[in-house]
Protein backbone atom coordinates (compact mmCIF):
# COMPACT_ATOMS: atom_id res chain seq x y z
CA UNK A 1 0.00 0.00 0.00
CA UNK A 2 1.42 3.37 -0.93
CA UNK A 3 0.24 6.90 -0.32
CA UNK A 4 0.09 7.46 -4.08
CA UNK A 5 -2.22 4.46 -4.49
CA UNK A 6 -4.38 5.87 -1.73
CA UNK A 7 -4.56 9.21 -3.50
CA UNK A 8 -5.61 7.59 -6.79
CA UNK A 9 -8.29 5.51 -5.09
CA UNK A 10 -9.48 8.47 -3.05
CA UNK A 11 -9.78 10.61 -6.17
CA UNK A 12 -11.92 7.92 -7.78
CA UNK A 13 -14.01 7.56 -4.62
CA UNK A 14 -14.53 11.31 -4.56
CA UNK A 15 -16.09 11.02 -8.02
CA UNK A 16 -18.53 8.42 -6.72
CA UNK A 17 -16.58 5.22 -7.43
CA UNK A 18 -17.73 3.06 -4.52
CA UNK A 19 -15.49 0.01 -5.30
CA UNK A 20 -12.48 2.33 -5.00
CA UNK A 21 -13.71 3.48 -1.62
CA UNK A 22 -14.32 -0.12 -0.50
CA UNK A 23 -10.70 -0.86 -1.41
CA UNK A 24 -9.62 2.02 0.84
CA UNK A 25 -11.72 0.60 3.68
CA UNK A 26 -9.85 -2.68 3.44
CA UNK A 27 -6.53 -0.88 3.56
CA UNK A 28 -7.27 1.39 6.51
CA UNK A 29 -9.75 -0.48 8.69
CA UNK A 30 -7.18 -1.82 11.19
CA UNK A 31 -5.45 1.50 11.50
CA UNK A 32 -8.67 3.37 12.26
CA UNK A 33 -9.82 0.63 14.63
CA UNK A 34 -6.51 0.63 16.55
CA UNK A 35 -6.62 4.39 16.95
CA UNK A 36 -10.22 4.63 18.16
CA UNK A 37 -9.85 1.59 20.41
CA UNK A 38 -7.03 3.29 22.31
CA UNK A 39 -8.90 6.57 22.33
CA UNK A 40 -12.20 5.27 23.75
CA UNK A 41 -11.10 2.03 25.42
CA UNK A 42 -14.07 -0.13 24.43
CA UNK A 43 -13.81 -2.81 21.76
CA UNK A 44 -17.52 -2.82 20.88
CA UNK A 45 -17.71 0.95 20.64
CA UNK A 46 -14.48 0.99 18.65
CA UNK A 47 -15.92 -1.48 16.12
CA UNK A 48 -19.04 0.65 15.69
CA UNK A 49 -17.06 3.84 15.52
CA UNK A 50 -14.70 2.41 12.92
CA UNK A 51 -17.64 1.56 10.70
CA UNK A 52 -19.23 4.96 11.24
CA UNK A 53 -15.92 6.65 10.46
CA UNK A 54 -15.88 5.06 7.02
CA UNK A 55 -19.54 5.89 6.37
CA UNK A 56 -18.90 9.51 7.32
CA UNK A 57 -15.81 9.49 5.12
CA UNK A 58 -17.88 8.22 2.18
CA UNK A 59 -20.40 11.00 2.67
CA UNK A 60 -17.60 13.55 3.01
CA UNK A 61 -15.56 12.27 0.04
CA UNK A 62 -16.71 15.09 -2.29
CA UNK A 63 -14.95 17.49 0.10
CA UNK A 64 -11.66 15.53 0.17
CA UNK A 65 -8.79 17.33 -1.55
CA UNK A 66 -5.66 15.63 -2.93
CA UNK A 67 -3.46 17.88 -0.77
CA UNK A 68 -4.71 15.98 2.28
CA UNK A 69 -3.19 12.55 2.77
CA UNK A 70 -6.14 10.18 2.81
CA UNK A 71 -4.99 8.24 5.89
CA UNK A 72 -4.52 11.43 7.90
CA UNK A 73 -7.87 12.78 6.74
CA UNK A 74 -9.48 9.52 7.83
CA UNK A 75 -7.87 9.66 11.28
CA UNK A 76 -9.19 13.20 11.61
CA UNK A 77 -12.74 11.92 11.08
CA UNK A 78 -12.11 9.02 13.47
CA UNK A 79 -10.73 11.38 16.08
CA UNK A 80 -13.79 13.65 15.86
CA UNK A 81 -16.05 10.63 16.28
CA UNK A 82 -14.05 9.44 19.29
CA UNK A 83 -14.22 12.87 20.92
CA UNK A 84 -17.99 12.99 20.35
CA UNK A 85 -18.34 9.61 22.03
CA UNK A 86 -16.16 10.64 24.95
CA UNK A 87 -18.20 13.84 25.32
CA UNK A 88 -21.39 11.81 25.45
CA UNK A 89 -19.78 9.67 28.13
CA UNK A 90 -18.74 12.88 29.87
CA UNK A 91 -15.07 11.98 30.11
CA UNK A 92 -13.41 14.48 27.82
CA UNK A 93 -10.80 16.42 29.73
CA UNK A 94 -8.57 15.21 32.45
CA UNK A 95 -9.71 11.92 33.83
CA UNK A 96 -9.20 11.64 37.59
CA UNK A 97 -6.55 9.17 38.60
CA UNK A 98 -7.74 5.75 39.67
CA UNK A 99 -4.94 4.31 41.72
CA UNK A 100 -6.97 1.22 42.61
CA UNK A 101 -7.77 0.31 39.00
CA UNK A 102 -6.36 -3.14 38.35
CA UNK A 103 -4.33 -3.69 35.23
CA UNK A 104 -5.59 -6.34 32.88
CA UNK A 105 -3.71 -9.57 32.46
CA UNK A 106 -5.32 -11.14 29.39
CA UNK A 107 -3.48 -14.44 29.13
CA UNK A 108 -1.22 -15.80 31.82
CA UNK A 109 1.91 -17.55 30.54
CA UNK A 110 5.55 -17.92 31.40
CA UNK A 111 6.95 -15.43 33.85
CA UNK A 112 8.77 -13.39 31.27
CA UNK A 113 5.73 -13.04 29.03
CA UNK A 114 3.72 -12.07 32.05
CA UNK A 115 6.15 -9.28 32.87
CA UNK A 116 5.98 -8.02 29.28
CA UNK A 117 2.21 -8.09 29.35
CA UNK A 118 2.20 -6.27 32.63
CA UNK A 119 4.39 -3.61 31.09
CA UNK A 120 1.98 -3.24 28.14
CA UNK A 121 -0.90 -3.14 30.55
CA UNK A 122 0.78 -0.45 32.63
CA UNK A 123 1.38 1.64 29.54
CA UNK A 124 -2.22 1.09 28.39
CA UNK A 125 -3.52 2.07 31.79
CA UNK A 126 -1.31 5.13 32.01
CA UNK A 127 -2.39 6.13 28.53
CA UNK A 128 -6.04 5.91 29.53
CA UNK A 129 -5.45 8.12 32.53
CA UNK A 130 -3.85 11.08 30.86
CA UNK A 131 -5.82 13.91 29.27
CA UNK A 132 -7.50 13.09 25.96
CA UNK A 133 -5.56 15.82 24.15
CA UNK A 134 -2.32 14.21 25.32
CA UNK A 135 -3.49 10.71 24.52
CA UNK A 136 -4.53 11.51 20.96
CA UNK A 137 -1.34 13.31 20.09
CA UNK A 138 0.79 10.45 21.44
CA UNK A 139 -1.24 7.85 19.56
CA UNK A 140 -0.91 9.77 16.33
CA UNK A 141 2.81 10.13 16.82
CA UNK A 142 3.89 6.89 18.47
CA UNK A 143 1.41 4.37 17.10
CA UNK A 144 0.39 5.84 13.76
CA UNK A 145 3.79 7.36 13.03
CA UNK A 146 2.47 10.69 11.77
CA UNK A 147 4.90 13.55 11.34
CA UNK A 148 4.44 16.79 13.27
CA UNK A 149 3.09 18.42 10.11
CA UNK A 150 0.54 15.66 9.61
CA UNK A 151 -0.53 15.77 13.25
CA UNK A 152 -0.99 19.52 12.91
CA UNK A 153 -3.36 18.91 10.00
CA UNK A 154 -5.23 16.11 11.75
CA UNK A 155 -5.76 18.11 14.94
CA UNK A 156 -6.07 21.47 13.20
CA UNK A 157 -3.39 23.10 15.34
CA UNK A 158 -0.06 24.77 14.62
CA UNK A 159 3.05 22.65 14.20
CA UNK A 160 4.70 24.42 17.14
CA UNK A 161 1.74 23.43 19.30
CA UNK A 162 2.20 19.82 18.22
CA UNK A 163 5.81 19.93 19.39
CA UNK A 164 4.97 21.32 22.82
CA UNK A 165 1.89 19.13 23.24
CA UNK A 166 3.82 15.95 22.49
CA UNK A 167 6.50 16.93 25.00
CA UNK A 168 3.91 17.63 27.70
CA UNK A 169 2.06 14.41 26.84
CA UNK A 170 5.24 12.38 27.21
CA UNK A 171 6.01 13.98 30.54
CA UNK A 172 2.44 13.29 31.74
CA UNK A 173 2.57 9.69 30.55
CA UNK A 174 5.92 9.01 32.18
CA UNK A 175 4.70 10.51 35.43
CA UNK A 176 1.52 8.46 35.32
CA UNK A 177 3.43 5.32 34.38
CA UNK A 178 5.73 5.79 37.38
CA UNK A 179 2.81 6.29 39.74
CA UNK A 180 0.93 3.21 38.56
CA UNK A 181 4.11 1.16 38.43
CA UNK A 182 4.96 2.20 41.99
CA UNK A 183 1.50 1.29 43.23
CA UNK A 184 1.44 -2.09 41.49
CA UNK A 185 4.93 -3.22 42.14
CA UNK B 1 32.44 24.25 26.97
CA UNK B 2 29.18 22.34 27.21
CA UNK B 3 25.98 23.96 25.92
CA UNK B 4 23.05 24.65 28.25
CA UNK B 5 20.67 21.74 28.70
CA UNK B 6 17.91 21.55 26.07
CA UNK B 7 14.32 21.92 27.22
CA UNK B 8 11.89 19.03 27.25
CA UNK B 9 10.26 20.19 24.00
CA UNK B 10 13.53 20.08 22.10
CA UNK B 11 14.56 16.80 23.67
CA UNK B 12 11.20 15.28 22.74
CA UNK B 13 11.43 16.60 19.17
CA UNK B 14 15.01 15.28 19.05
CA UNK B 15 13.70 11.77 19.80
CA UNK B 16 11.22 12.20 16.95
CA UNK B 17 13.83 13.49 14.53
CA UNK B 18 11.78 16.64 14.01
CA UNK B 19 14.50 19.21 14.64
CA UNK B 20 16.56 21.07 12.04
CA UNK B 21 19.86 19.32 11.35
CA UNK B 22 21.97 21.94 13.14
CA UNK B 23 19.89 21.82 16.33
CA UNK B 24 19.84 18.05 16.19
CA UNK B 25 23.63 17.89 15.98
CA UNK B 26 23.99 20.35 18.86
CA UNK B 27 21.73 18.30 21.12
CA UNK B 28 23.49 15.09 20.16
CA UNK B 29 26.80 16.65 21.22
CA UNK B 30 25.24 17.83 24.47
CA UNK B 31 23.84 14.41 25.29
CA UNK B 32 27.27 12.89 24.95
CA UNK B 33 28.53 15.01 27.82
CA UNK B 34 25.51 15.51 30.11
CA UNK B 35 24.41 12.49 32.14
CA UNK B 36 21.21 14.17 33.38
CA UNK B 37 20.01 14.93 29.86
CA UNK B 38 21.18 11.54 28.63
CA UNK B 39 19.04 9.87 31.32
CA UNK B 40 16.07 12.00 30.35
CA UNK B 41 16.59 11.20 26.70
CA UNK B 42 16.85 7.49 27.49
CA UNK B 43 13.53 7.65 29.29
CA UNK B 44 11.82 9.26 26.29
CA UNK B 45 13.44 6.79 23.92
CA UNK B 46 12.29 3.91 26.11
CA UNK B 47 8.77 5.23 25.95
CA UNK B 48 8.95 5.06 22.17
CA UNK B 49 10.10 1.46 22.36
CA UNK B 50 7.25 0.63 24.74
CA UNK B 51 4.72 2.09 22.30
CA UNK B 52 6.29 0.19 19.44
CA UNK B 53 5.92 -3.07 21.31
CA UNK B 54 2.24 -2.61 22.12
CA UNK B 55 0.12 -5.42 20.69
CA UNK B 56 -1.10 -4.73 17.19
CA UNK B 57 -4.87 -4.49 17.59
CA UNK B 58 -6.91 -5.62 14.59
CA UNK B 59 -10.57 -5.37 13.74
CA UNK B 60 -10.77 -9.10 13.03
CA UNK B 61 -13.20 -9.10 10.10
CA UNK B 62 -13.51 -7.60 6.64
CA UNK B 63 -15.27 -4.32 7.17
CA UNK B 64 -15.11 -3.42 3.49
CA UNK B 65 -17.99 -5.79 2.63
CA UNK B 66 -20.15 -4.29 5.38
CA UNK B 67 -19.40 -0.78 4.14
CA UNK B 68 -20.08 -1.86 0.55
CA UNK B 69 -23.56 -3.08 1.57
CA UNK B 70 -24.31 0.11 3.46
CA UNK B 71 -23.15 2.29 0.56
CA UNK B 72 -25.31 0.36 -1.89
CA UNK B 73 -28.30 0.86 0.40
CA UNK B 74 -27.78 4.63 0.40
CA UNK B 75 -29.48 6.89 -2.15
CA UNK B 76 -27.18 7.81 -5.02
CA UNK B 77 -24.60 10.28 -3.78
CA UNK B 78 -24.55 13.53 -5.67
CA UNK B 79 -21.14 14.08 -7.17
CA UNK B 80 -19.52 17.49 -7.17
CA UNK B 81 -19.92 19.87 -10.13
CA UNK B 82 -22.92 20.98 -12.13
CA UNK B 83 -22.45 18.61 -15.05
CA UNK B 84 -21.86 15.65 -12.81
CA UNK B 85 -25.00 16.42 -10.86
CA UNK B 86 -27.13 16.31 -14.00
CA UNK B 87 -25.42 13.15 -15.11
CA UNK B 88 -25.97 11.53 -11.74
CA UNK B 89 -29.71 12.19 -11.92
CA UNK B 90 -31.38 9.03 -13.24
CA UNK B 91 -34.65 8.83 -15.20
CA UNK B 92 -36.76 8.75 -12.04
CA UNK B 93 -35.62 12.26 -11.29
CA UNK B 94 -37.37 13.50 -14.40
CA UNK B 95 -40.76 11.91 -13.59
CA UNK B 96 -42.40 14.86 -11.78
CA UNK B 97 -41.36 17.32 -14.48
CA UNK B 98 -42.64 14.98 -17.24
CA UNK B 99 -45.98 14.50 -15.50
CA UNK B 100 -46.41 18.26 -15.11
CA UNK B 101 -45.64 18.84 -18.81
CA UNK B 102 -48.17 16.22 -19.90
CA UNK B 103 -50.84 17.69 -17.61
CA UNK B 104 -50.37 21.24 -18.91
CA UNK B 105 -50.43 20.06 -22.54
CA UNK B 106 -53.65 18.14 -21.92
CA UNK B 107 -55.27 21.14 -20.26
CA UNK B 108 -54.27 23.38 -23.19
CA UNK B 109 -55.70 20.88 -25.64
CA UNK B 110 -59.05 20.73 -23.85
CA UNK B 111 -59.36 24.50 -23.58
CA UNK B 112 -58.30 25.02 -27.20
CA UNK B 113 -60.74 22.54 -28.67
CA UNK B 114 -63.60 24.04 -26.67
CA UNK B 115 -63.17 27.29 -28.67
CA UNK B 116 -63.68 25.52 -31.98
CA UNK B 117 -66.40 23.17 -30.76
CA UNK B 118 -69.15 22.11 -33.28
CA UNK B 119 -72.30 24.34 -33.54
CA UNK B 120 -74.97 23.43 -31.03
CA UNK B 121 -78.45 23.67 -32.51
CA UNK B 122 -81.04 24.89 -30.08
CA UNK B 123 -84.49 23.33 -30.19
CA UNK B 124 -86.88 25.31 -32.38
CA UNK B 125 -89.20 27.07 -29.98
CA UNK B 126 -91.11 30.09 -31.08
CA UNK B 127 -91.37 32.90 -28.48
CA UNK B 128 -95.17 32.64 -28.68
CA UNK B 129 -95.10 28.96 -27.93
CA UNK B 130 -95.00 29.78 -24.23
CA UNK B 131 -98.65 30.81 -24.59
CA UNK B 132 -99.62 27.66 -26.53
CA UNK B 133 -102.28 25.40 -25.01
CA UNK B 134 -99.86 22.49 -25.08
CA UNK B 135 -96.55 22.81 -23.32
CA UNK B 136 -93.53 22.13 -25.52
CA UNK B 137 -92.99 18.41 -25.64
CA UNK B 138 -96.50 17.65 -24.38
CA UNK B 139 -98.98 15.34 -26.14
CA UNK B 140 -101.24 16.88 -28.78
CA UNK B 141 -104.91 16.67 -28.00
CA UNK B 142 -105.63 16.74 -31.75
CA UNK B 143 -103.90 17.03 -35.09
CA UNK B 144 -105.00 20.64 -35.73
CA UNK B 145 -103.99 21.97 -32.34
CA UNK B 146 -100.36 21.14 -32.84
CA UNK B 147 -99.93 22.00 -36.47
CA UNK B 148 -97.65 24.96 -36.80
CA UNK B 149 -95.00 25.83 -39.33
CA UNK B 150 -91.53 24.90 -38.05
CA UNK B 151 -89.32 27.88 -37.36
CA UNK B 152 -85.90 28.12 -38.98
CA UNK B 153 -83.14 26.72 -36.65
CA UNK B 154 -81.28 29.49 -34.94
CA UNK B 155 -77.63 29.43 -34.07
CA UNK B 156 -76.51 30.14 -30.59
CA UNK B 157 -74.09 32.95 -30.25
Amino acid sequence: MTIDDDAVLAARARDGDSPAFVELVGRHQDRVFRFVLRMIDSRDDAMDLTQETFMKAWQAMPRWRPEARFGTWLLQIARNGALDLLRRRGVVGFEPLQPDAPFEDRSPGPERQLRIRQRYALLDLALRQIAVEHREVLLLREVEGLSYAEIAVALDIAEGTVKSRIARARAALLEQHRRIGGENG
Amino acid sequence: MIEPCPGLEDLSAYVDGELPAAVHARIAAHLAGCTACAARHAELAQLRVAFASLPDERLGFDLSQVVRGRIEALPTRRATGRRSRWRAMDWRGWLPMGAAAIASLSLGLVLGTSLVAPVVVAPAISPLQVFAPVAPGGLCPGLGSCWRPVATPRQLP
